[in-house]
């Protein structure tokens, strides 16, 4: 299983070059450099020509990729073009905010969906079933932004109980994680719902009511035991996606957040803030997917059994 | 007794293959009520498009009323009006094409382009298999939030350019499906008979295996249409999107942020249409999955 994890992380390498070459290029691309901001009406021709000079801008992409990839590669992600602070320092500085919010939403969605995914699914065809089933409908097509603004409207806004903006202490959590959250619990909910149902009819559950296990057990570990695959991929996948930061939640509460420094990068042609982000994200979301897969294995014996045996497997070929 | 199975077995299916697939998933959908509430909701939307199409034209949504501003909801004005004093009511029908534009074209876009490589990878294996397989894992590790907004950025802001944006994050996910379903059918007799028979390769990908492999691609691209709509609204909201005169859903809600306090109508109503919108889609997309599952063929 170590060699198992060491190759997942190798193979980030290329896909990290290829991510940061693509991302570099299009910011190159598009229309606007760094500088366009930084130019006033006294400034002279020369004064233009250095600092196009300055950051590189009279050489071809090329030329400035290869000088970022160099200084990647000893470890340098490089300072931000706007406001030359390192890109580690910004990320680092504004990171946990992200991490905070995205672990708190995860968490909320887990633990209000799992027993609400059972329940559904234990009730299945009912009008509870039904119920629930509109419930995370509504709840995977709300726009979270919408809700995070809604929610500022009456909580922070009419009723005055929770901050409108980050401020540091525990109350300024409350309202991004939930408008964060709500679409998680559908979206999970959804998942262990049809997830148990799968499992509904084998054969080992009928044997261990047969047998006389309480019934509590039986949904818990039986049912829920062999069901977790789907779900763990599923918040799995939430967790990677939310730790890169919700770029429109942080822009609803004015959050601190990576998600938004990325999009302030973008629109201020800071290439190399932007890759710097991106590359970190990169590295964050593929250790959440190993560490998804890794699960797997802990949760699931026959999963395990074959990470073992797969060295005796061999494809055949049409 | 096996012999009348047998007997009745062979009249369900010869009844069976005389109806067209497409009559037996409606037939199914039709009993299923989120369904047909997600088609209702999605032909309404559709028909008011039509309708803001004939009889509101642009200078009725901005023309500015500075009499009326901030006006709550009334007969006159059903969602009120904003801060210039214009209906956001028929803003907001005309609003509609923008996102019925992207709920169609963006995943039609990702559709197209989706399962022609995941189709020929899936079909041919080998070393096409593994460069398209590879690129499609890159793409997949670029957030498609950050890869709009890039998009979007060296486009420019317009309808276009976003519905590519959110187009191309959809890729990734169709070629990895049409590939899986692709994979599944490959082996199956009556492509070894249509390879026996001597048809193209392209022939026998485009008129053998993908409408074999079709449906798990339409109920995909059905939920698809749902998360679309929703991404370009985050796009536009950001402001990445339709540029601001234009009432694209989105952007309506961007631009209510600073009327908030006194004017949270501004908010409401736009985030009510892209959530009926979504809503539809994913209603349809679930009810198609249940109608095409062939696991509930009971």
């Amino acid at each position: 299983m170590l060699r198992y994890s060491a190759i997942r992380i190798l193979l980030l390498i290329p896909i990290i070059i290829c991510v940061t070459f693509i991302i570099y290029w299009l910011v190159d691309l598009a229309p606007g450099t760094v500088v366009d901001t930084m130019i006033n009406e006294d400034m002279t021709e020369e004064d233009i020509a250095a600092l196009y000079a300055r950051y590189d801008l009279d050489k071809p992409m090329i030329v400035r990729y290869g000088k970022y990839m160099w200084g990647l590669l000893h470890g340098d992600l490089g300072s931000s073009q706007i406001s030359g602070l390192t890109v580690w320092s910004q990320f680092s500085s504004r990171w946990p905010n992200t991490l905070w919010l995205a672990l708190f939403s995860v968490i909320l969605g887990t633990v209000v969906a799992i027993p609400l995914g059972i329940f559904a699914a234990k009730h299945a065809g009912s009008i509870w079933d039904n119920l629930t089933t509109a419930f995370t409908m509504i709840g995977i097509s709300m726009p979270s932004f919408w809700l995070g603004l809604m929610l500022l409207i009456w909580f922070a806004g009419k009723l005055k109980i929770f901050p409108a903006a980050y401020d540091g202490t525990w109350r300024a959590f409350v309202l991004p994680v939930f408008a964060n959250g709500f679409a998680m619990i559908a979206g999970i909910c959804r998942q262990t719902r049809s997830a148990i149902l799968e499992v509904s009819r084998a054969d080992f559950l009928r044997t261990a009511r047969a047998k006389g296990v309480p019934e509590r057990q039986v949904t818990y570990r039986h049912e829920l035991g062999n069901a977790w695959i789907p779900i763990i991929t599923q918040i799995g996948a939430l967790i990677g996606i939310t730790l890169g930061g919700s770029a429109v939640i942080e822009a609803v509460y004015s959050w601190p957040g990576v998600g938004y420094m990325l999009v302030e990068a973008i629109q201020r042609r800071d290439s190399v803030l932007a890759c710097g982000t991106v590359i970190l994200n990169c590295i964050i979301h593929a250790v959440v997917l190993l560490a998804v897969d890794l699960i797997y294995a802990a949760v699931d014996p026959r999963i395990k059994s074959a990470y073992i045996g797969k060295k005796k497997k061999r494809k055949v070929t049409a | 007794m096996s012999k009348k199975k047998q007997a009745t077995a062979s009249r369900i299916s010869d009844q069976y293959r005389r109806e067209p697939r497409f009559v037996m998933t409606w037939k199914r959908l039709r009993t299923n009520v989120g369904a047909i509430i997600g088609l209702i909701i999605l032909i309404v939307i559709i028909l008011s498009m039509l309708y803001s199409f004939f009889f509101i034209s642009y200078q009725d949504i901005t023309k500015m009323n500075g009499k009326n501003k901030y006006a709550p909801p009334s007969w006159e004005h059903p969602f009120g009006t904003d801060e210039m004093g214009r209906d956001l009511f028929k803003r907001c029908v005309y609003g509609s094409r923008y996102s019925v534009a992207i709920a169609f074209g963006a995943v039609g876009f990702g559709l197209v382009i989706g399962v022609f490589f995941g189709s020929i990878s899936g079909y041919f294996g080998g070393i096409v298999d593994m460069v398209i397989m590879r690129l499609t894992d890159i793409i997949s590790s670029i957030p498609g939030t950050l890869l709009g907004m890039v998009i979007v950025t060296i486009l420019g802001a317009n309808l276009l350019n976003l519905l590519i944006a959110v187009g191309v994050s959809c890729i990734a996910g169709f070629i990895r499906l049409s590939r899986a379903s692709v994979l599944t059918v490959r082996s199956n007799e009556y492509v070894e008979a249509a390879k026996a028979i001597g048809m193209s390769e392209f022939r026998i990908i485009f008129t053998q295996v993908l409408p074999n492999s079709i449906s798990p691609l339409i109920v995909s691209a059905t939920a698809r249409m749902g998360t679309s709509v929703l991404a370009a609204a985050g796009l536009s909201f950001l402001g990445f999107g339709v540029a601001v005169p234009n009432p694209e859903w989105g952007a309506l809600i961007s631009g209510s942020r600073n009327h908030l306090t006194y004017a949270p109508h501004l908010c409401y109503f736009p985030g009510l249409c892209i959530m009926a919108l979504a809503f539809a889609c994913a209603l349809l997309g679930d009810g198609l999955r249940d109608a095409l599952d062939p696991k509930l063929n009971k």
